[in-house]
């Protein structure tokens, strides 16, 4: 490819890339993507409630997996 | 934006605004159809994904066992409780461009994100074997082995992903999802009772009888196959991945609707199908895991019918191997930190990768262990996902109603209401199945 071809063959990819980035929001592009959020402040009231369902959740978990494994033998 | 403040551009970046320039034409010529055409994918592959396997050999199971009946409008009902929650999943990932496991790591901390992926990943290796199962049910039915089974998921799993184009592995998998369809087919062909179906749905009975402990296995595990883990999981990822945005809120709408009523009525006939085996007194349960549904059918209706319900489970094994396992990988991907999109390159995400293709490995590799109860693994793997869906669920609904991130889309008062009511339900029904399970199995209590 000539210098003056490849020239404007760059131009067009500018021209392309500067249409194409255009059809995004700008929290869509990966560096936009990869930064990280602030946490979330949760009151006492929901931290208690958060655990109590992880609670709830495991010991019935367990209890369902102990059914399964009992069930096999 | 001007150029002056264009940030680095990823090739991930130009490939999702390929796809989104696509979408901006659609939308600016007026041309609906297209739009939509463009626009649904994650919603349809979430319902009718979850139409998999052990949900099509649960449903015909409740058929099996009780009739028609209560189960029929159960169905439709529990697929009314997805819509409620995939809606939030969408309009969560369109709004904020991440995903769920992300979003719960970073807003509610690295325990909480560990332990939803940790619920996932567990869950989805168990649900992989059983679809795994039911491409081994419906092959079997071609007298093709077990590894033949193994070998087409796998291949078909690494096939999609081969392109590294999100669209590409989304059209793909909506190719195969067309094929869902057999089930209703299949039903109608075996020549159901269509009174008995209508008073089902107009009466909600007659209510099941017999064991309460098989009555409330069977409510756990279909609402286990109608609102799961890897749903949430699959569908805010997937609307991300697929670049929407809130503009396409409407058709996001409108792609899970549609999902969730194919998916009803492919359910649906899945029942049927196990109901007219019911009044042909075709056998058991555990009879007709030995046999094979396809097989029992065939028997009772002829060929055809059973030719299409064994294509059906096939097609539900091959479709929930292709979401589940993505879903894995998003999930690993989130929680890792690392890149998660179809449209990288192997190199640029190489976890999502093999964890997309790793978890199909290791459960393909058991279901070639000799002596493995099928149809235990296929009705658990639902009930234990109903068992761990409340966790997600609360925080999709904390998701779906944090301010900061949501803005103007935040759930209306309506949607909190509907979602609070399918979280209990969903916990009440696995804690009591779970419960009563545990209490029989370590005799505390009689059968």
């Amino acid at each position: 490819m000539k210098p003056s071809e490849q020239a404007s063959y760059l131009d067009a990819q500018d021209v392309a890339r500067d249409e194409l980035v255009g059809y995004l929001e700008r929290d869509q592009l990966e560096v936009e993507m990869d930064k990280r959020l602030p946490p979330a402040r949760l009151s006492r009231r929901s931290r208690l409630g958060l655990w109590a369902l992880r609670v709830f959740v495991i010991a019935v978990g367990a209890m369902v997996i102990y059914t399964f494994v009992a069930g096999l033998h | 934006m001007p150029e002056s403040e264009w940030p680095d551009l990823s090739h991930e970046d130009l490939d999702r605004a390929a796809d989104r320039s696509r979408v901006f034409w659609a939308r600016r010529d007026g041309k609906r159809w297209r739009l939509l055409w463009l626009l649904v994918g994650p919603g349809v592959l979430a319902m009718i994904g979850e139409n998999d396997g052990p949900s099509m050999i649960s449903y015909a199971t409740s058929g099996v066992t009780y009739g028609y009946g209560f189960f029929l409008p159960f169905i439709v009902l529990t697929f009314g409780a997805a819509i409620i929650c995939q809606e939030m999943c969408m309009r969560v990932g369109a709004v904020t461009h991440r995903g769920y496991g992300e979003l719960v790591i970073q807003r509610y901390g690295t325990i909480w994100g560990w332990f939803n992926a940790g619920d996932l990943v567990l869950t989805n290796l168990v649900t992989l074997v059983a679809e795994f199962v039911a491409l081994r049910v419906g092959l079997a039915y071609f007298h093709l082995p077990a590894w033949v089974a193994v070998a087409f998921g796998l291949a078909l799993v690494a096939f999609s992903q081969a392109g590294h184009r999100y669209w590409r592995w989304e059209r793909i998998a909506l190719g195969l999802a067309a094929f869902n369809g057999l089930f209703l087919v299949a039903a109608i062909l075996a020549g159901p009772s269509w009174g008995s179906t209508g008073k089902a749905f107009v009466t909600l009975s007659p209510f099941p009888g017999g064991s309460f402990n098989t009555m409330l296995l069977l409510v756990a595990s279909t609402i286990g196959a109608t609102v799961t883990p890897w749903m949430i999981f699959f569908q805010q990822s997937a609307t991300v991945d697929k670049g929407m945005t809130p503009r396409d809120l409407r058709q996001g709408r409108t792609d899970t609707i549609f999902g969730a009523v194919l998916a009803a009525l492919f359910g649906c006939g899945a029942l049927v199908v196990g109901a007219v085996l019911a009044s042909h007194h075709a056998g058991g349960v555990q009879g007709l895991a030995g046999a094979g549904f396809p097989g029992a059918l065939r028997n009772v209706t002829g060929a055809l019918a059973a030719t299409l319900l064994a294509l059906g489970l096939i097609e539900a094994g091959a479709l929930a191997l292709l979401t589940i396992s993505a879903s894995t990988g998003y999930a690993v991907g989130e929680a890792l930190g690392v890149h998660h999109s179809f449209n990288y390159s192997l190199r640029r995400a190489l976890a999502f990768y093999v964890c997309n293709i790793g978890a199909a490995l290791i459960a393909g590799a058991v279901i070639l262990i000799p002596g493995v109860p099928l149809l235990s693994i296929a009705l658990n793997a639902n009930v234990l996902a109903t068992v761990l869906l409340p966790v997600a669920l609360v925080f999709l609904l904390m998701l779906a109603n944090d301010h900061r991130l949501m803005g103007k889309w935040i759930n209306t008062r309506k949607t909190n209401a509907a979602a609070i009511v399918v979280v209990v339900v969903v916990a009440l029904s696995g804690a009591a199945y779970g419960i009563d399970s545990f209490l029989l199995t370590t005799h505390l209590i009689g059968p």
